[in-house]
């Protein structure tokens, strides 16, 4: 039985590797290297697509929030222009004042006379100043205009 | 041994060395893969797993005509990480100005050792997103909801408020809290270590259900000439304090409901929380002559009266202990209901009560709801105190003090129900404010239907007393009558109760009344606390009865009595 040496110096192992691969050995190799490498790069791609997808659905979500803040701000806002105080101080600034039931008239039909409350109610005690002619006559105008 | 020899040994030592080490490294591996798998998932999720809380939005509030009352604003939270902060002097700097601190103040805080300290919770929208642009490292930003009410003081103790931890406090804002607020989502899942979700992660997300909208019977333009008559009456009369109660009577609706003095729940953390407490539900007072509606309609539908009944008024009843009288001290003789009425006589009241007999007196002040919640939809409803035969407390005088309003403590919203009964053919409605639940989203819109509690007395008592405290009214030429309307009410001056008796000249006078008799569309209560410029009823709530009275006829468009007529006639 021949003595066989073995060496375990690194030169020597190199040498001794069977470098010699067939053909068929490497294309396999290269065919698996080849489908691994394509479906890296495949999870690769939907990764970057899902990552930059989901990021794009944050900046939207949160553009929503930022919409809705700013809906619910001039919500508000409009709110606050069209309080009754404020709309009550623009209109006396206007030149408007609150109704007075006495200054209220109703239209009779089918006439279209004019009667303040207190006429109606044939109170003798009527707040009401008499109607000017041309008061009389817008208002029955008014009555024509309205159909009655 | 040979070199060859000590060579296959060390070969041998080396590999057994790192076979070994190699089985440690496998055993290790396996004791975390394998044995320890389900501690480190676990904690592996305490790091990277974080469950954020999505905020709902809290509901509405609109009045009856969808007018904003109250909303939700955005402002940010500011907090500081000391530690991470590169140059605290310049952020100091940049800072104290836009957040309103004083520099100083501000200083401190980022030279300090804390980890983290919060720096305004209330950042207008500018700042904040002046902050977020600059994006200083170690400054935290984070908008937050908070409460708005546009109408500023409008309705404040109705609507209650809101705290900065989303908790409704008094009013609707405490009664419809669960409602208005909603319910918290959550986004669960794995997130980077400056807090962002991991895109690939897994992650799960439940989205908050925002808080249902709350529609209200209010009517911002009655309130609020409501809430000015309130106001005037009390700079006139020199009164302490004030409630108004305006009610639909077919069906219970709350139109208005003023108090004052008021606060803007805008800035609620700056007022005195006893002005938070709605007087219309939580305050019971002593009626005085209001009570004599109940009283009357109650010995009428009993039968222990009739419209014609006469009585004779001595000006002074001795009952079960107690003298009574007249508040004038006179007596009127032989007198008829009306004339009780008109003349508010405490004697003659006393003594229809006794007539009646207590089991039927209490039983019809029970009917009008009087002593018990009236189930308001508002927060801190009391039932007040109706002390009845066999309490401890209750003694044989009571049923004659009690007859004429005092004794007998009821809220303002019991007053004016009881009140509304009378105006609403005798039927009892039950009260309320909200008259529709919106919620955002999926559900079912919930619409408050009028509901009739019971039926207090017969249409024909109701019709009959209603005629009686109209005729009482037009006798004594109340300062409460509208001109063009017939007006049906009752003036009271109620004795303040104080330790050992009443006051001397103090009083809470009041006036209930609705109209147009024929018809009626509105019921009014006005109660002043303690006026000093007249002790009397009929010197201070009856006109101011008056001017919301006819302040409500341009608002709510209710013709005169002889339009009213013309028109039926014309339908028929």
């Amino acid at each position: 039985m021949a003595s066989q040496s073995i060496s375990f110096r690194p030169a020597k192992i190199v040498k001794q590797l069977p470098w010699s691969l067939d053909r068929k050995a490497a294309l396999g190799s290269l065919l698996i290297l080849t489908t691994f490498s394509l479906i890296g790069w495949l999870y690769l791609g939907q990764a970057s697509v899902i990552t930059s997808s989901t990021m794009k659905i944050d900046g939207l979500r949160q553009e929503i929030d930022l919409l809705n803040h700013q809906n619910s701000e001039l919500t508000l806002e409009i709110a606050e222009l069209e309080s009754i105080r404020r709309v009550e101080a623009r209109a006396r600034e206007l030149g408007f004042s609150p109704t007075n039931p006495a200054n209220i008239r109703y239209l009779s039909a089918p006439n279209a006379l004019v009667s303040a409350p207190e006429e109606l109610a044939g109170s003798s005690q009527s707040q009401m100043p008499e109607s000017a002619p041309w008061q009389a006559w817008l208002d029955t105008l008014a009555a024509n205009i309205v159909g009655e | 041994m040979t070199a060859k020899q000590q060579y296959h040994n060390r070969i041998f030592v080396v590999m057994a060395v790192l076979s070994a080490a190699g089985l440690l490294l496998v055993a290790q591996l396996a004791r975390w893969q394998i044995f320890q798998h389900d501690e480190f998932v676990v904690l592996a999720k305490e790091q990277n797993q974080r469950e954020i809380e999505l905020k709902a939005s809290r509901g509405r509030i609109f009045d009856s005509n969808n007018h904003l009352l109250a909303a939700n604003d955005f402002v940010y939270e500011v907090s500081a990480s000391p530690q991470i902060i590169n140059d605290p002097y310049e952020t100091t700097d940049r800072l104290y100005r836009l957040l309103n601190i004083p520099r100083e103040t501000l200083l401190d805080g980022l030279l300090s050792d804390a980890l983290w300290i919060p720096l305004t919770r209330s950042a207008p929208r500018e700042a904040g997103e002046t902050l977020r642009e600059w994006d200083i490292t170690g400054i935290e930003v984070n908008p937050r909801s908070q409460r708005a009410y546009p109408e500023g003081a409008l309705a404040a103790q109705l609507i209650g408020f809101v705290n900065d931890n989303n908790d409704g406090y008094y009013g609707l804002e405490g009664y419809y809290d669960k409602v208005l607020r909603g319910a918290s989502g959550k986004q669960e899942g794995e997130h980077g270590p400056f807090g962002d979700l991991i895109p690939l992660g897994e992650f799960d997300i439940t989205p908050p259900k925002e808080g249902a909208d709350l529609y209200l019977t209010i009517n911002r333009a009655i309130q609020q000439a409501v809430e000015d008559e309130l106001y005037q009456a009390i700079q006139r009369y020199g009164a302490e304090s004030g409630t108004v109660v305006v009610l639909e009577p077919k069906t219970g609706a709350l139109l208005a409901s003023a108090n004052w003095p008021a606060y803007n729940p805008n800035d609620f953390a700056q007022t005195d929380a006893v002005y938070y407490i709605n007087n219309t539900v939580s305050w019971p007072y002593e009626p005085g002559s209001v009570f004599k509606i109940v009283t009357m309609a109650a010995a009428l539908d009993s039968g222990t009266i009739g419209p014609g009944t006469s009585v004779r008024d001595e000006g002074v009843l001795e009952y079960g202990g107690q003298s009574i009288y007249n508040s004038d001290r006179q007596a009127y003789g032989i007198v008829d209901m009306t004339t009780v009425l008109a003349k508010s006589l405490n004697v003659s009241t006393a003594q229809i009560a006794i007539a009646m007999g207590a089991e039927r007196f209490y039983t019809y002040v029970r009917r009008f709801g009087l002593g018990r919640l009236t189930e308001i939809d508002i927060y801190g409803e009391t039932p007040g105190t109706v002390k009845i035969p066999g309490d401890i407390y209750w003694y044989e005088s009571a049923l004659a003090t009690n007859s004429f309003g005092q004794g007998i403590a009821v809220t303002p919203i019991q007053m004016a129900v009881a009140v509304a009964a009378i105006a609403n053919d005798g039927l009892l409605m039950k009260p309320y404010v909200a008259q529709k639940v919106v919620p955002r989203g999926a559900g079912r819109v919930i619409e408050v239907q009028p509901k009739i509690i019971r039926r207090a007395v017969s249409a024909d008592t109701a019709d009959v007393l209603t005629q009686m405290l109209a005729d009482a009214l037009e006798m004594e030429d109340s300062p409460a009558l509208i001109p063009g309307y017939r007006v049906a009410g009752k003036t009271g001056t109620a004795e303040i109760p104080i330790p050992g008796g009443y006051h001397p000249y103090l009083t809470i006078t009041s006036f209930a009344g609705y109209f147009p008799v024929d018809d009626p569309q509105v019921v009014i209560l006005v109660i002043l606390n303690k006026p000093t410029v007249s002790k009397w009823g009929t010197k201070t709530a009856a006109p101011t009865f008056n001017r919301i009275g006819q302040r409500l006829i341009s608002l709510m468009d209710i013709p005169p009595d002889a339009v009213q007529q013309l028109t039926i006639n014309n339908e028929q």
